[in-house]
């Protein structure tokens, strides 16, 4: 996989339902690669928003395959979740969902990293897409895993750049 | 490529220190690389424990190989197999539990070479790393160390176990 692209990307949070204890609407985290030669090994989050605790995280670059999406509308990026376009939301949702379905599968290409949260870990996957957007803007996905048998901060936000 | 040499052998636990809810002492693992067609991506640990609920921890987990740099070790003494921790010749279990100490400090540096995953453990995640040193003891035997960072600020299942093989 070649991340290279990734360097110095900042993401803005365009929604945040079912994570709003690690990300809120508007928040943004800028990948810093650990190297400008060669692929980075890892990227240190740097974080503006609510929650400090992502600031001085790290992200390893996991996994093969780079997993494909199809969205069919672009996101607007002037209104929250719940005053997209019709359809949009959903659209978003489904590929948000998916992309979660394959968080535990190794092979997966993606940015895995771990917030501590209320004294444990989040497991945090993050999927990074260029031109995912009809109107070729970037996409990215940020799924979290905390704690199992619950849905207390497990779940997906998405973005795209500021 | 052919695997790598931390593949190639079966890893006992010989102290389970602070970490026994995850594996007892005597308990094996082996770790698999994906892929035995050019360079894994990940592994999988197959642990065999006395214990089945220990070992439904460890079912269908997989490792990274992640960091840049691998830590270096200097054990000054050889682990007696044969004996459990506290039985070990003077000095021994110290030299080892200093060891595994100062790679537990290191392991959250993300440029610490390091095989990472996790496990879920009473409903929430611990971070588990494991640090495979050939020819690390005194005697030449190869050694590992896995830790295990699971909750903040207190310390239940935090902490390091070692061993080495059969």
């Amino acid at each position: 996989m070649n991340y290279e692209w990734l360097s110095s990307q900042s993401w803005t949070v365009r929604d945040n339902t079912a994570i709003d204890g690690l990300l809120d609407m508007g928040d943004t985290l800028t990948l810093e690669p650990n190297t400008l030669a060669g692929p980075p090994e890892f990227f240190e989050v740097f974080y503006t928003g609510k929650y400090p605790f992502w600031n001085g995280t790290f992200f390893y670059p996991v996994g093969v395959n780079a997993p494909k999406i199809t969205l069919h509308f672009n996101w607007d990026d002037s209104q929250p979740p719940g005053n997209q376009a019709a359809g949009v939301y959903n659209d978003y949702k489904a590929v948000a969902n998916a992309l979660r379905s394959h968080a535990n599968d190794p092979q997966i290409a993606r940015l895995l990293g771990y917030v501590q949260v209320e004294g444990h870990f989040a497991i945090v996957n993050l999927f990074c897409f260029q031109k995912a957007q009809p109107n070729g803007n970037r996409w990215f996905a940020i799924d979290s895993q905390w704690s199992y048998a619950s849905t207390r901060q497990d779940g997906t936000a998405h973005g795209d750049p500021p | 490529m052919s695997k790598p040499w931390f593949c190639k052998r079966r890893w006992q636990i010989r102290d389970n220190s602070g970490l026994d809810d995850f594996f007892d002492i005597g308990d094996t693992f082996k770790l698999v690389p994906n892929t035995t067609s050019g360079k894994p991506s990940f592994f999988w640990i197959r642990f065999k424990t006395k214990d089945p609920e220990k070992s439904k921890l460890w079912e269908d987990r997989y490792f990274y190989h992640v960091g840049v740099k691998s830590p270096k070790t200097s054990l000054k003494h050889a682990w007696n197999d044969s004996k459990d921790p506290v039985s070990q010749a003077n000095g021994v279990k110290p030299d080892f539990d200093r060891e595994g100490l100062h790679l537990q400090s290191i392991s959250d540096n993300p440029k610490t070479g390091k095989l990472e995953g996790h496990i879920l453990f009473e409903k929430h995640w611990a971070i588990i790393r494991i640090f495979c040193f050939s020819r690390a003891q005194l005697d030449k035997k190869a050694w590992f160390s896995i830790n295990s960072s699971y909750q903040v600020p207190a310390f239940k299942q935090d902490g390091t176990a070692h061993g080495d093989p059969p």
